[in-house]
């Protein structure tokens, strides 16, 4: 049998006529890493706090760790751990007053604590600056410390409202390990971001969009599922210019988009034609390009793809 | 709680105006709010130039309550001009034919005028002036009666002894040092915690302490317990000054005082996190706090005006202004030789149920959920 961590059904929640989050159903496994992804406004957070018995929902319910965030919102508190978006901590305090002062708030004893915190600083990798006022320290190192605060009683779950948002990549990959060695633990991580390229760290993902789950699944399933035809890329000087001329082509539309200097198209069915009908414009707008390569669609086009398709859908 | 101590021990910014402040604030203000009036400018226009019109003259300014102003030479259009532009408060006129008036036994009428824009001092000093003439009326009948071959001590005569206790010279230092205790505690405790929890809003933590199994209760104990050692060493500071430097009596009990301080705290600081709880930043804390408390305590509280002079919608208002009771009760423990818990019992009554009524409204403000 599976081991559920998290599971939601039609939850929905309302604010005046506004739906942020429009009955979504999912569930997610123990010790998984389970990533919300989607735009800002998409209902992310709204749903993250929803979980964590910080908003109640208007509609639907969900389980965590066994207990309903709407009957038992206690419960369901002391058995999680929750990194809000902005930095949560006392500028004032240190490190080690920090994560006492969480880690007091459930409960812990004196005893435990005292063991505790340097065990937490140690796997968010910060026992350097344990004696540190956190208002001095540069922001990556701050989203640690949120971490630490977050996990120091050792929770069930973890909750990660955009974790790695105004954090430089290095000390991102350094904090996706961290989440990593958490998950082999057995600590589920539900993790919202709107890095599509930090997707590739989580076990299973959902995309948001509008309040709505529009796909959920593990990324080689998700990517297949967004498109049936391969991507072909082609790299050029004029990327803007290239990317209006080939939105602008019939048969091609809505299926471009830049990276860089790198044009990718969603061809269709017939790959040869569109590699032809993509060379022919390029040449017809004078645009200087390489030759054009089938690619792994990136997260992007998954993205871009599967709300155009939603979008196609819904109108 | 122990985050709370530490931060505030490490705001110390915040700390040293929490202990400086009410030092500061009672020094200021108890010397600017003072109702002992004393020296009065008052212009005299003599037109009598006699010895009797100067025997009033130098009466009124011996009597310490009065400072004749020389530079109205005696002249009334110049006495009304300085009238007019603030340089004298009152104008003493003394009429022609007094001294004749006088020794031909008719009745004398001097004239007292004061400046009614500054009615509080000028009823202060017609009341001085009346006294002072009555004196010297006194002194001129008793002297005819003399002087006509009678025994003045065969008049009869009732001579009022008014006997002030507790506070024999009426000083208004006194009873104005406790007071204004209770009003810059009010100011002090009340702005200290309307801050604490929208601190934790502007620092985002609130949604974080939210996310935990934390009580409100729990929150509400923690926010206040640490703000009521700080109160009471601010207490503590605010009465030494008071005994030590403007020498008011302390004639009651500490614990007595202390008991009082800690309910008047609580009402304090419960009313401070009630606004504190309800406003979303740092600005809107303190105007509240300001309105919200401050201005009550002030104005309601009989800490500059008497209640008894209250109209009665305000008299019935001014039971909700807790500085009330605790202005009372730190007069009474002051000044009152013996003061008990049981003196002022209804005082305390009060406090305690205001300071219950707070302490639960503000954890009740304590939200669970963002929503």
């Amino acid at each position: 049998m599976k081991n559920i961590s998290v599971k939601a059904w039609d939850l929905q929640k309302k604010f005046g006529d506004f739906i942020a989050v429009d009955s979504i159903s999912f569930e997610v496994e123990k010790g998984e890493i389970y990533g919300f992804l989607g735009a800002n406004g998409a209902g992310k957070t709204t749903t993250i706090r929803m979980l964590c018995g910080l908003l109640e929902p208007t509609g639907g319910d969900a389980t965590v760790a066994g207990f309903s965030i709407k009957k038992e919102p206690d419960e369901v508190k002391k058995r999680l751990g929750y990194m809000s978006q902005k930095f949560s901590l006392y500028p004032l305090l240190t490190v080690r007053d920090n994560i006492e002062f969480y880690a007091g708030l459930y409960g812990l004893s004196d005893a435990v604590i005292k063991a505790r915190v340097p065990e937490v600083c140690a796997q968010v990798e910060l026992t350097e600056s344990i004696d540190n006022i956190v208002g001095d320290m540069p922001g990556g190192l701050k989203q640690r410390v949120s971490l630490a605060c977050a996990i120091a009683h050792r929770p069930e779950i973890v909750f990660l409202d955009e974790p790695t948002a105004g954090v430089d990549p290095l000390l991102r990959r350094r904090f996706w390990e961290i989440i990593g060695f958490l998950s082999d633990k057995g600590t589920t991580v539900f993790v919202t971001t709107h890095y599509m390229d930090e997707v590739e760290h989580c076990n299973r993902i959902a995309l948001m969009h509008s309040g709505r789950i529009i796909k959920e699944g593990t990324i080689p399933e998700i990517k297949k599922s967004a498109f049936e035809s391969p991507i072909l890329e082609v790299q050029t000087d004029s990327p803007v210019k290239a990317y209006e001329a080939l939105n602008n082509a019939a048969g091609l539309k809505g299926g471009v988009s830049i990276h860089g200097s790198l044009i990718h198209l969603v061809t269709g069915p017939g790959i040869a034609g569109a590699r032809e009908l993509m060379e022919k414009i390029l040449r017809e707008n004078s645009i200087g390009f390489t030759r054009p390569e089938e690619v792994e669609p990136t997260m992007d086009d998954v993205f871009v793809n599967l709300v155009k398709r939603y979008e196609a859908r819904t109108a | 709680m122990k985050k709370e101590f530490l931060h505030i021990v490490r705001d110390t910014r915040s700390l040293v105006i929490a202990l400086l402040a009410p030092v500061i604030l009672l020094v200021l203000y108890a010397y600017a709010v003072t109702f002992d009036i004393t020296r009065i400018d008052l212009g005299v226009v003599d037109y009598d130039h006699s010895s009797i019109s100067r025997q009033i003259t130098e009466k009124f300014a011996a009597s310490g309550y009065f400072e004749i102003d020389r530079g109205c030479e005696n002249s009334m259009a110049k006495c009304v001009q300085a009238l007019r532009m603030n340089g004298i408060k009152m104008i003493l006129v003394i009429p022609r034919n007094l001294y004749s008036d006088i020794k031909k036994s008719r009745e004398v009428k001097l004239q007292v005028i004061g400046d009614g824009s500054d009615s509080n001092t000028v009823s202060i000093g017609i009341g001085y002036s009346q006294a002072i003439i009555a004196q010297i009326s006194a002194g001129i009948m008793l002297e005819t009666v003399r002087s006509r071959g009678f025994d003045t001590k065969a008049i009869p005569m009732i001579e009022p002894v008014p006997r002030v206790w507790y506070n024999p010279e009426l000083k208004s230092t006194n009873y104005i040092v406790p007071g204004l205790a209770a009003i810059i505690m009010m100011l002090i405790s009340a702005l200290l915690t309307s801050l604490t929890i929208v601190r934790e809003k502007e620092h985002n933590t609130y949604e974080q302490l939210v996310a935990t199994p934390l009580k409100p209760l729990e929150l509400m104990i923690g926010k206040i317990v640490p703000y009521i050692i700080l109160c009471l060493i601010d207490v503590t500071l605010i009465v030494s000054v008071g005994i030590l430097w403007f020498h008011v009596p302390f004639k009651g009990n500490i614990l007595v005082l202390s008991v009082y301080t800690i309910l008047f705290l609580f009402c304090a600081l419960g009313l401070g996190l009630i606004i504190s709880a309800v406003s979303e930043n740092q600005q809107v804390a303190v105007m509240g706090t300001a309105l919200g408390t401050l201005l009550p305590s002030i104005l309601l509280s009989g800490f500059v005006f008497p209640i008894a002079s209250m109209p009665g919608i305000i008299q019935a208002l001014t039971y909700l202004v807790p500085a009330k009771y605790y202005i009372v009760a730190l007069r009474t423990i002051f000044l009152k030789a013996g003061t008990g818990f049981f003196t002022i019992w209804g005082e305390g009554i009060f406090l305690l149920i205001f300071g219950t009524i707070f302490i639960a409204a503000s954890a009740k403000s304590f939200k669970k959920t963002l929503d």
